[in-house]
């Protein structure tokens, strides 16, 4: 399944704030309010726990335990606006977890990604629209594995927990917006520089 | 809007194509959730591998090997085809032990025994997102472990 994310802030914000009506919900009594939680945030999961270098299964794994773990322990969240910080904090820190475990998880080789990607787009608009794609992605795939990990997540997390992804990252915190700037400028760089000096 | 959220939005609508939610990762979630016993705190046990492999001559089908583990425990579960919606499994689990086992499906629970020696038979199932959960039969003996696998794909 797709997550649906328009380029555009509000939509965004959205996400969270469609988790946090869904959460309270479901905490006053509403069921299938839990369904909507899980629809809603488990795309942003997948991809905050992918970014750990973890396999598909591991990946499968940790994010059930997340979703356990919320269900067992939701009363302890204090703010239900912040479900969706604590769901990927509790991810992510369980992603962590796991790869140092058993030292399976190696950086996501994206020439397997890669090659899981349905190619031969039919019309015209898609060729282009992939074409652009392509161009995206080799870009990323020059960043190295630590900018490469960094901006996966936060291009699905809108609160990162800077905290807790320096200590992942083994950076000090206050490097992370700084680094964040300058992976995004490394990447617009490669890009062909079309932005300039655009910093955080 | 800054430049930097259009290129984040951009980077997450790449990944969502390179590297998609897998299909049916929603469905294990909910079964997840409506199949996990609140009162009870149950070791999860992590998939370390499937592997598909040709069964026997005489057989027709495909057997699937499925590992999991957790700590010290490990359970392997042998699954062979019957027809195309069901299947049987033979199951082992280390260290060996007399144990319970409940499989957890959508609508449908089974339930079977672990004999001393580690294995149990489930002799016919539906196929289709599957938890099994293993409980100790022998409270105060060697092993008291509760023990669960997340959702998969049986």
């Amino acid at each position: 399944m797709d997550v649906q994310r328009a380029p555009d802030e509000a939509d965004e914000v959205t996400v969270w704030d469609r988790a946090a009506r869904s959460f309270r919900l479901w905490q006053a009594g509403e069921s299938g309010a839990l369904d909507d939680l899980v629809r809603c945030l488990t795309p942003v999961l997948w991809h905050v726990v992918r970014s750990y270098g973890l396999d598909k299964d591991q990946a499968e794994d940790v994010v059930q335990t997340s979703w356990l773990t919320l269900v067992r322990r939701h009363e302890s969240i204090a703010d239900p606006q912040a479900v969706a910080s604590w769901l990927t904090t509790t991810a992510r820190r369980e992603a962590w977890r796991v790869s140092r475990l058993d030292g399976r998880a190696t950086p996501v080789i994206d020439e397997v990604i890669e090659a899981r990607v349905p190619s031969q787009p039919s019309v015209e608009t898609e060729v282009i629209r992939s074409d652009e794609g392509d161009r995206l992605w080799s870009c990323v795939q020059r960043l190295d594995a630590r900018c490469r990990r960094l901006l996966r997540i936060v291009a699905f997390d809108d609160r990162p927990d800077y905290q807790g992804i320096a200590r992942d990252l083994g950076m000090p915190v206050g490097s992370i917006g700084p680094t964040r700037g300058r992976c995004l400028g490394k990447l617009k760089a490669l890009l062909g520089g079309e932005t300039g000096t655009d910093h955080e | 809007m800054s430049e930097r959220d259009t290129v984040l939005s951009d980077l997450a609508q790449l990944w969502d194509q390179r590297d998609p939610v897998p299909e049916d990762l929603v469905e294990k979630v909910l079964v997840t959730i409506a199949t996990e016993d609140l009162d009870t705190e149950y070791e999860m046990l992590h998939l370390l591998e499937r592997t598909r492999e040709l069964s026997g001559a005489r057989s027709s089908g495909e057997a699937l090997t499925i590992a999991f583990s957790g700590g010290s425990f490990s359970l392997l579960l042998r699954v062979s085809e019957l027809g195309t919606k069901h299947c049987r499994v033979d199951g082992w689990v280390t260290p060996a032990q007399s144990m319970r086992v409940t499989v957890s499906q959508q609508d449908l629970t089974q339930e079977a025994d672990v004999d001393p020696r580690g294995r149990f038979e489930i002799a016919r199932m539906p196929t289709g997102l599957t938890r099994f959960f293993l409980r100790s039969s022998d409270p105060g003996g060697a092993g008291d472990g509760m023990f669960a696998t997340p959702t998969f794909e049986l």
